[in-house]
């Protein structure tokens, strides 16, 4: 019997934790998970992700992220991640900036065990000069070049996902958005889920198990766990709140915004910023 | 790899909206970024597999076509392959792409599957260019003292050497983002072809050369919206054709009718537009 409160998994993150995050840019970002660390006292966190959005960005700008490993952060067609870049040109974040496949491989070698791994390419990346995590080095067998990527374990994982059991079976709705990769990789592995049912709802087809729930350390029932964010299958992402984040994030007035919807707890939460709206974000195969 | 024009203050000139708003111009039936996403089409139609990344609206369009009309592989870090739904989504990330899909295949599959020479063009987006086909999703300035942060160049740093090709586009010709050398060099390698709203580059001896003008531009607008001095390839210059030619310069095909019928049928929403801040009707 895996299930918790969503405010005992956030209670186990530490101070100076790795903290990685599945889902990828605007989807699937376990963003319940990010606002009840927003609403805790824990800080110098270090974030982990391939390509993130507001999951980084919300905590780069409550100042409890001091640093990430990402290859990209940022809202696509919404524009600049505003809190993110605001931290780094102040020289307040310590940006492990790499490509989403160094993040990739930095996972791999958790999930394998090893202190490094040998990665294709970065030729001529002035990456490879800025970020200590990456190197050139040599095949030990052959002595061809070859760059490499430093491992990092991350102190707790975070994964979004449609469906889990209390035992932390874990199913998502469409493609793996490296949740298998975190749930392999972190000490920790922590889920939210829109819903959460009985243990051996799974037994009967074992293939819908994307994570197994051997893996999984507790899971929470978060409906509108990744809002704004889309959980595919589910809602899309709210094209409306992401805006209004933004644009106060780049007015100064982040803090407001956090004022306005974070609430208490994720009840509190839902309350101010998701009743109402649940028919315009319902998942649709028409995309708006 | 987001596409942010390094001057607006941080705000993507995309920010025009997700939903309703993603076309600036809809009573407008063939713009430039038309006649761009048919030229991109066009370049696919011999290739076997492409792969496009997350903020590519406009190549993801363009491989939809190729995918329908040439067979192509369309891999997307969606972890779609051959993804056909109904409507193009803006996020190239939207778990709507695996509808009508064929398989899953994620984007770190794609990632070793370039690593091991499996992946011909993949696509990429970023605030600068530069005259060597080198990128900087990275920041303006310098790395120590960025005068804007950029989001970071997704996968290209390490995939620009190992694709066989990388094509780039960008929604905005200016200098400011096409210098002649980039600020931060996050990805070097393949890049072998830009297109722009103003024409389109080949790399040609480790330099980006003018190919083609779109309809209303001239070689005049790129010199004067480009960060260092353009070379005209000579073979578009030979070409001579009047009316396929703008001052010796080959002119970029316009979309037929069945292309543009192809194209609003795969993107009726038409986020190929998105990001766009001055499209006219051609």
């Amino acid at each position: 019997m895996k299930r918790q409160s969503l405010a005992d998994l956030a209670a186990a993150v530490d101070d100076g934790d790795v903290v990685a995050f599945g889902g990828k840019t605007l989807h699937r970002a376990p963003m319940a998970f990010v606002r009840e660390l927003a609403r805790r006292e824990v800080g110098n966190l270090t974030l982990l992700g391939l390509a993130n959005s507001m999951d980084v960005d919300l905590l780069c700008g409550t100042g409890q992220a001091s640093a990430a490993h990402y290859g990209y952060v940022g809202f696509e067609a919404f524009g600049l991640a505003p809190n993110y870049r605001r931290r780094v040109e102040a020289g307040a974040f310590d940006a492990h900036e790499g490509t989403c496949y160094t993040v990739a491989t930095m996972l791999r070698g958790a999930k394998q065990g090893v202190p490094s791994l040998p990665i294709a390419g970065l030729d001529g990346s002035d990456l490879l000069e800025v970020n200590d995590y990456l190197t050139e080095t040599t095949c030990p067998f052959t002595g061809d070049r070859t760059a490499a990527v430093r491992t990092v374990t991350p102190d707790v994982g975070v994964v979004h996902a449609t469906e889990a059991d209390e035992n932390g079976n874990v199913h998502y709705d469409g493609a793996d958005l490296t949740e298998s990769l975190v749930a392999a990789a972190a000490d920790r592995v922590f889920v939210t889920a829109e819903r959460v049912v009985d243990a051996g709802e799974f037994e009967a087809d074992a293939a819908a198990a994307d994570v197994p729930g051997f893996l999984v350390d507790g899971v929470a029932e978060v409906p509108y766990g990744a809002h704004p964010c889309s959980s595919p299958g589910t809602y899309g992402y709210d094209a409306a709140h992401l805006r209004e984040y933004l644009d106060r994030s780049k007015a100064g007035t982040f803090e407001a915004y956090l004022e306005t919807y974070l609430g208490a707890d994720e009840a509190d939460y839902r309350d101010r910023a998701v009743d109402g709206r649940a028919d315009a974000l319902a998942w649709t195969p028409e995309v708006a | 790899m987001v596409e942010t024009d390094p001057d607006a203050g941080g705000r993507s000139d995309a920010d025009a909206g997700l939903d309703a708003d993603v076309d600036p111009v809809p009573a407008v039936d063939v713009t430039v970024a038309e006649v761009m996403c048919t030229a991109i089409a066009r370049r696919l139609a011999t290739v076997d597999t492409a792969f496009q990344g997350f903020a590519s609206p406009l190549p993801t369009v363009a491989l939809r076509v190729a995918h329908e009309r040439d067979g192509v592989t369309h891999l997307s870090a969606s972890g779609a392959v051959n993804g056909r739904p109904d409507a193009t989504p803006l996020s190239t990330e939207d778990q709507r792409l695996l509808d009508g899909a064929t398989a899953q295949f994620t984007s770190p599959e794609a990632f070793d599957l370039a690593a091991r020479g499996g992946i011909d063009v993949m696509f990429v987006g970023s605030p600068q260019f530069d005259r060597h086909g080198r990128m900087n999703g990275t920041a303006a300035g310098s790395w120590d003292a960025p005068k804007v942060k950029f989001g970071g160049g997704g996968g290209s740093g390490s995939l620009l050497p190992l694709v066989e090709n990388a094509w780039a586009w960008r929604t905005e010709h200016a200098a400011r983002s096409l210098p002649a050398d980039v600020d931060f060099v996050t990805a070097a390698g393949n890049l072998t072809y830009l297109v722009t709203p103003l024409c389109e580059f080949e790399r040609v001896d480790g330099e980006l050369q003018v190919v083609s003008v779109h309809p209303g531009a001239s070689p005049a607008d790129v010199r004067e919206r480009t960060g260092w001095d353009v070379t005209f390839a000579d073979d578009a210059r030979a070409a001579g054709d009047e009316g396929r030619t703008v001052d010796g310069v080959e002119r970029t095909p316009r979309p037929t009718d069945e292309e543009l019928r192809l194209l609003d049928e795969l993107d009726p929403n038409r986020v190929r537009r998105s990001g766009f801040t001055d499209l006219e009707a051609l």
